[in-house]
């Protein structure tokens, strides 16, 4: 039923395939040697966009891989990496600014591909009599997945815990969303044109002094010393806080992952080497790995939150290598898997198949507790001085400055207490909103405990 | 196996990591480039002016050697000198942190008790009654304690127990303890350098009780996240034990439901939380650099903190290492313990 | 073995309460287990075999709940109601006079104490007034003998051992009189004062002993100390076979105790089962899926099917003369020597909607329509032998 393939899938798989190339290069280019092509990519984060290039560059290369096997699976395949591909070719311009252009003539070749993968003509290659049969056999296919995801569901909404952490993360994520219209960025950027620093009340530091002033009408959080305006703080420090937490989080996960698949699947000495690597990482509290590491590349010139967030990531990913190799060494003895290899599945899909959708569940629990710990982290460093520049919106950054003023003026302790409580309770509550989902996802996903 | 190998192969298991974080903390500091390092070794001006400038200060320091050179050097110095490097002040590393550990020791020898009881009763109580409001109450605060700042919650202590209600100072001890033990001809005499202990010996109650009071806050905040992790880790292994069939069996005997809680299920449940106690080390060594920050206690967590604000490497180099040795060797003692308890593995 | 009814099971009702929705695990489940036999219990897996030996011992896992019927119990003449009673009563049933042991052993035993510890600790639990009494005993007789004059000098110091002195004996009374006495337990555990305790302990050890020597374990006193991993398969079975006659209990439910183990094994054990009945006189409820075992070892069978007894009566009667269409096919299936492999057409109704009137009713050859709507009766056919069939 698989038939030849067809003349214009093979030219698609090529040129993904060169596109993953060059992008792959690109993207090792960038991480080492810096900004390659400066009118492609004005004034970017040369090490952001670098890692992202390199994912885009590996996710063309596997899409070539697929166009050019065919299969239905590879079917599905092709469409879900195409649009990963296409989100991420999308969101290169607007996070980073970086040029439309150059983003724009790959884009069209996913679109091409997305639109060749829909035609008639190409479906014989890839199995079934067409697409309608080929979705309904998916359907069929993922009708057991989707029960058990909607059985979490449904305990996931019984859990008031977990409903509870949910909203505050919709509302955090809400919060960084609208931020620039919750606290107008025009004095930042009128100030120091970066719409992450918060904005100085001069008029405020001319007439009063530059003690914090408590809560009042044109600063509604009060202001902290230098008159910086605190709810702005609070308020991109979201978008901050949110930024530092999926990206060290985020980024940690996939090295840890691949790392960790990498040396469960290959075995032997490579597993070895790598897991005393762990070992060694681990040897070392978090914070104060995380606190070298950051002195040594500050000095070097490396941005202090890029350090920051560096650091993180390197001091995260032992952890999800760790799990992720523990799990795939205990589904790797079970039965199952035994059955799955005599029949004949080659390594690979033995992993991809079995293996990772039944371990992705203590992974994703990790994934959420993880952001409230890197987040943590971070304020932690910032509090120590080691994290955001001062007058930075970030909330440890704020906290830091706050310290002086903990025992308010001789007649009032309290008298500065919002230059403490507000931002310490807006970090608080973000991480306890994720602390709760994971803590209710790890109640639920338990499979041992999933029935009683 | 037998308890005595077991040991010896943890033991020898422990040295390649200590040796592997050793290397990489030295390629970590590879990373900073020359000239920077060379000032390290710079005590005063005119060595700057003698020809040659930085560059003549490296080569004389070995900066420009083989690394495999400089790395026996450094390990040398690290083992056998003891020479951690000096900080910013000139001062040796290793003194500095000698003359600041009874400190951090001090917290920590009372947040530990503190942790592990809170953490283990709690725990046992809510995986035995889960769902119960003594679950539900455990849970909300174990979150509530993983999800706070540490260094914010001291600050918040401080400011309604110090500022406000004048009860728990910050620093060791207050100043009429600093000025009596410093003046001239004071009786006072240091034996383990742990004012809570020496106090005792020297028969001077009132400077015990003062040092307790400055102790409270701390333990409380180092207490807090450390004994959240502990709760949250015993409870599940305590489920997990209860869905086992002995436990069944148990009840089959006619076993009271006390009787199969605290006896069957509780030691089994204990055993994975004991391993978790020996990364509770690590997160103590993190709680204590920010804890004694904030209260400004004078440990070595507050002196490698304070270095890196500076970018003054060697203290923070030298934490580092310490850390990494602490947390191996606590871990061994944990792996240890943990065979003694579980009979599965002390005798094979 | 006698005709006396010991334990009675009438119309139990279990369901267990899942997301999926509500198993009706066991359907208005009919049986009774004279004193003295061997009553089998067999059925696939998933018929709810296990469950109803849970259900004897109020024991049913936690989505499971018992909804009606009654379990009764002779006590010496009377019934009781196990299904309502108070905790503290039937804790003093389980272990007692109804014991239970398990498929796996290995998991039935806690792994990190002693076998020595687990079978002590029900002992400890049932029968602590005998062995204090055992010690009282001792020391009155060792008293007695001191009196003598013709005792050499080792003879002398062993019955030494044997005298309490007052504060020891006055606990152990205490004790006896108050079982659940916690001064004792708390004296019992610090170091200079629970000398008495280290005398029960001692008592209970030999009855530990005993009961291992009992069970065919060579050199019990070594395995007595062992921890539960140590041990084979086997043996670990013998311990928890130990573990559950160690009070002498009037029933002992078998949950399919062979099920796990090697075929020579279960041979080894079930001829343990034979010879302990005969010794220790112990009603059996013998929770097997093996029929052949059922023929070896019961005196009479339960055949249940997706959560009906669906028959009862004398092993030979059923198996001569089988009357329940299941039992007909099951009987029919036990492989045989040359003969062709069959099985039965169909699949076990789920029991979260199981069919209205009959359970087997899809699968049966002699199905009717009375069948689809009504449940039939568990009707007498002849004497000791029930059916749950519209045929009879």
């Amino acid at each position: 039923m698989v038939e030849e393939r067809p003349f214009g899938t093979t030219l698609l798989a090529l040129f993904q395939a060169v596109t993953g190339v060059i992008e792959l290069n690109l993207g090792i280019l960038m991480l080492t040697i810096g900004n390659p092509l400066p009118t492609v990519f004005p004034s970017i984060n040369t090490y952001w966009v670098g890692l992202l290039m390199i994912v885009l560059g590996v996710i063309s290369l596997f899409l070539g891989r697929t166009l050019w096997a065919g299969g239905a699976s590879n079917w599905l395949l092709a469409i879900s990496l195409t649009l990963i591909d296409v989100t991420i070719r999308i969101m290169l311009p607007v996070t980073y600014g970086t040029s439309w252009i150059a983003f724009a003539a790959t884009l069209e070749l996913d679109i091409v591909v997305l639109y060749y993968l829909t035609r008639p003509s190409t479906t014989p290659f890839f199995g079934g009599d067409g697409i309608r049969s080929v979705l309904s056999k998916f359907k069929i296919e993922m009708e057991p997945r989707m029960k058990e995801v909607r059985f979490t569901l449904r305990l996931v909404r019984k859990s008031y815990l977990s409903i509870v952490g949910a909203s505050i993360i919709v509302f955090y994520l809400l919060v960084a969303l609208l931020a620039p219209f919750l606290a107008d960025p025009t004095n930042s950027l009128q100030q120091t044109g970066d719409p992450n620093m918060m904005w100085k009340d001069i008029e405020l530091q001319a007439t009063v002094s530059l003690e914090p002033q408590g809560p009042s009408a044109a600063h509604p959080f009060g202001t902290i010393q230098n008159q910086y305006d605190m709810y702005y703080g609070c308020i991109w420090g979201a978008r901050s806080a949110l930024r530092v937490g999926l990206y060290v989080a985020g980024g940690s996960m996939l090295i840890g992952l691949l790392i960790g698949i990498f040396a469960s699947y290959y075995g032997g000495w490579i597993d070895e080497a790598l897991m005393r690597f762990t070992d060694i990482i681990f040897a070392f509290p978090g914070l104060i790995l995380a606190m070298t590491l950051v002195v040594v590349l500050v000095p070097m010139g490396i941005n202090r939150l890029d350090a920051v967030m560096f650091a993180l990531t390197i001091v995260g990913w032992p952890g999800y290598a760790r799990l992720i190799r523990g799990e795939i060494l205990r589904i790797k003895n079970e039965d199952y898997i035994e059955a799955a290899k005599s029949v004949g599945c080659s390594d690979l899909r033995v992993i991809t198949k079995h293996i990772l959708p039944n371990s992705i569940y203590p992974i994703l629990i990790v994934f959420t507790l993880d952001i409230g710990t890197v987040v943590l982290g971070a304020a932690a460093l910032s509090f120590l001085g080691l994290g955001a520049p001062p007058g930075y919106a970030d909330w440890g950054q704020i906290i830091a400055f706050s310290v002086n003023w903990i025992y308010g003026s001789p007649s009032n302790p309290f008298a500065k207490w919002h230059t403490f409580v507000i931002p310490g309770l807006f970090i608080s509550l973000f991480v306890m909103g994720w602390n709760l989902l994971g803590d209710a996802l790890r109640d639920i996903l338990d499979p041992t405990m999933r029935r009683k | 196996m037998g308890l005595r190998t077991y040991i010896l192969r943890r033991l020898i298991l422990a040295i390649p990591v200590l040796f592997g974080a050793a290397l990489f903390v030295f390629a970590v500091i590879q990373f900073i480039p020359v000239t920077l390092r060379a000032t390290l070794f710079v005590t005063s001006p005119q060595q700057l002016r003698i020809e040659g400038g930085l560059d003549r200060i490296a080569r004389i320091n070995g900066l420009y050697d083989p690394i495999y050179v400089q790395f026996y050097y450094w390990m040398r110095a690290l083992l056998v000198d003891r020479n951690l490097g000096v900080d910013i002040i000139g001062q040796p590393v290793f003194d500095a942190i000698m003359k600041r550990l009874p400190s951090t020791v001090e917290i920590v020898l009372y947040a530990s008790p503190v942790i592990i009881a809170i953490g283990l009763t709690l725990g046992v109580l809510s995986g035995a009654n889960k769902d119960k409001l003594v679950d539900q109450a455990s849970r909300v605060l174990a979150i509530m304690g993983t999800s706070l700042p540490s260094f914010w919650f001291g600050i918040v202590l401080l400011s309604i127990f110090y500022a406000g209600l004048q009860w728990f100072p910050p620093q060791r001890v207050g100043i009429d303890v600093t000025k009596f033990i410093g003046q001239e001809g004071s009786p006072w005499r240091w034996y383990t350098g742990l004012v809570t202990i020496d106090s005792l010996i020297n028969g001077q109650l009132w400077i015990f009780v003062d040092a307790l009071r400055h102790l409270v806050l701390p333990v409380t905040v180092l207490s807090l996240l450390n004994s959240a992790v502990m709760v949250r880790v015993t409870r599940s292994s305590m489920l997990e034990a209860l869905g086992k069939d002995y436990i069944t069996a148990a009840k089959a005997k006619g076993l009271t439901r006390n009787e199969v809680i605290n006896k069957h299920a509780r030691r089994n449940a204990l055993i994975p939380a004991l391993t978790i106690s020996g990364l509770m080390v690590a997160g103590l060594m993190t709680g204590v650099t920010i804890t004694e920050t904030v209260f400004n206690m004078g440990g070595i967590g507050q002196y490698a903190a304070a270095a890196a604000q500076r970018y003054d490497i060697p203290p923070v180099i030298g934490y580092t290492v310490l850390s990494a040795v602490v947390f191996v060797i606590s871990n061994l003692i944990v792996d240890i313990l943990y065979a003694y308890i579980d009979p599965r593995i002390r005798l094979g | 073995m006698s005709e006396e009814r010991f334990l009675r099971i009438k119309d139990l009702d279990l369901r267990f309460y899942t997301y999926e929705g509500v198993v009706e695990a066991l359907d208005k489940v009919n049986l009774h287990v004279k004193e003295g036999e061997t009553l089998g219990v067999v059925g696939e897996t998933g018929c709810g075999k296990s469950v109803t030996g849970f259900s004897e011992l109020v024991l049913v896992p936690t989505p499971g709940r018992i909804e009606g019927g009654k379990i009764l119990l002779n006590r010496k003449g009377k019934w009781v109601n196990l299904l309502r009673q108070k905790d503290a009563f039937l804790r003093n049933v389980r272990g007692n006079e109804i014991s239970m042991i398990f498929q796996d052993p290995k998991s039935a035993l806690n792994p990190v104490y002693t076998v020595e510890n687990q079978i002590g600790e029900a002992i400890a639990h049932h029968r602590m007034e005998e062995m204090c009494k055992r010690i009282i005993d001792a020391d009155k007789k060792a008293q007695e003998e001191l009196k003598r004059s013709d005792l050499s000098d080792k003879d002398r110091a062993k019955l030494k051992k044997d005298i309490l002195s007052k504060n020891e004996k006055r606990m152990l009374e205490r004790i006896i009189e108050y079982p659940a006495d916690t001064y004792a337990r708390i004296a019992g555990k610090i170091p200079i004062i629970n000398r008495f305790r280290k005398r029960l302990n001692k008592e209970i050890r030999k009855e530990v002993v005993r009961m291992l020597k009992d069970m065919r374990i060579p050199d019990p006193e070594r395995v007595a100390e062992m921890y539960p991993h140590e041990l084979s398969g086997g043996m670990a079975q013998r311990a928890v076979i130990a573990m559950g006659l160690c009070c002498n209990p009037t029933m002992l439910i078998a949950d399919e105790p062979t099920t796990n183990l090697d075929v020579t094994v279960q041979l080894q054990i079930l001829t343990l089962i034979k010879e302990l009945k005969k010794e220790y006189g112990t009603t059996i409820q013998y929770i097997t899926h093996d029929m052949g075992v059922v023929a070896e070892m019961c005196d009479r069978v339960a055949v249940m099917y997706a959560g009906n007894v669906v028959e009862l009566g004398g092993v030979y009667e059923i198996f001569k003369n089988p009357l329940h269409p299941y039992t007909r096919a099951l009987l029919e299936c036990i492989p045989r020597a040359g003969a062709e492999f069959k099985s039965i057409e169909g699949f076990v109704p789920s029991l979260i909607s199981p069919p209205k009137g009959c359970r087997f009713n899809d699968r049966c050859p002699y199905a009717m329509e009375k069948c689809l709507k009504t449940k039939p009766d568990f009707a007498v056919a002849k004497e000791g032998h029930n059916v749950l069939c519209h045929l009879y």
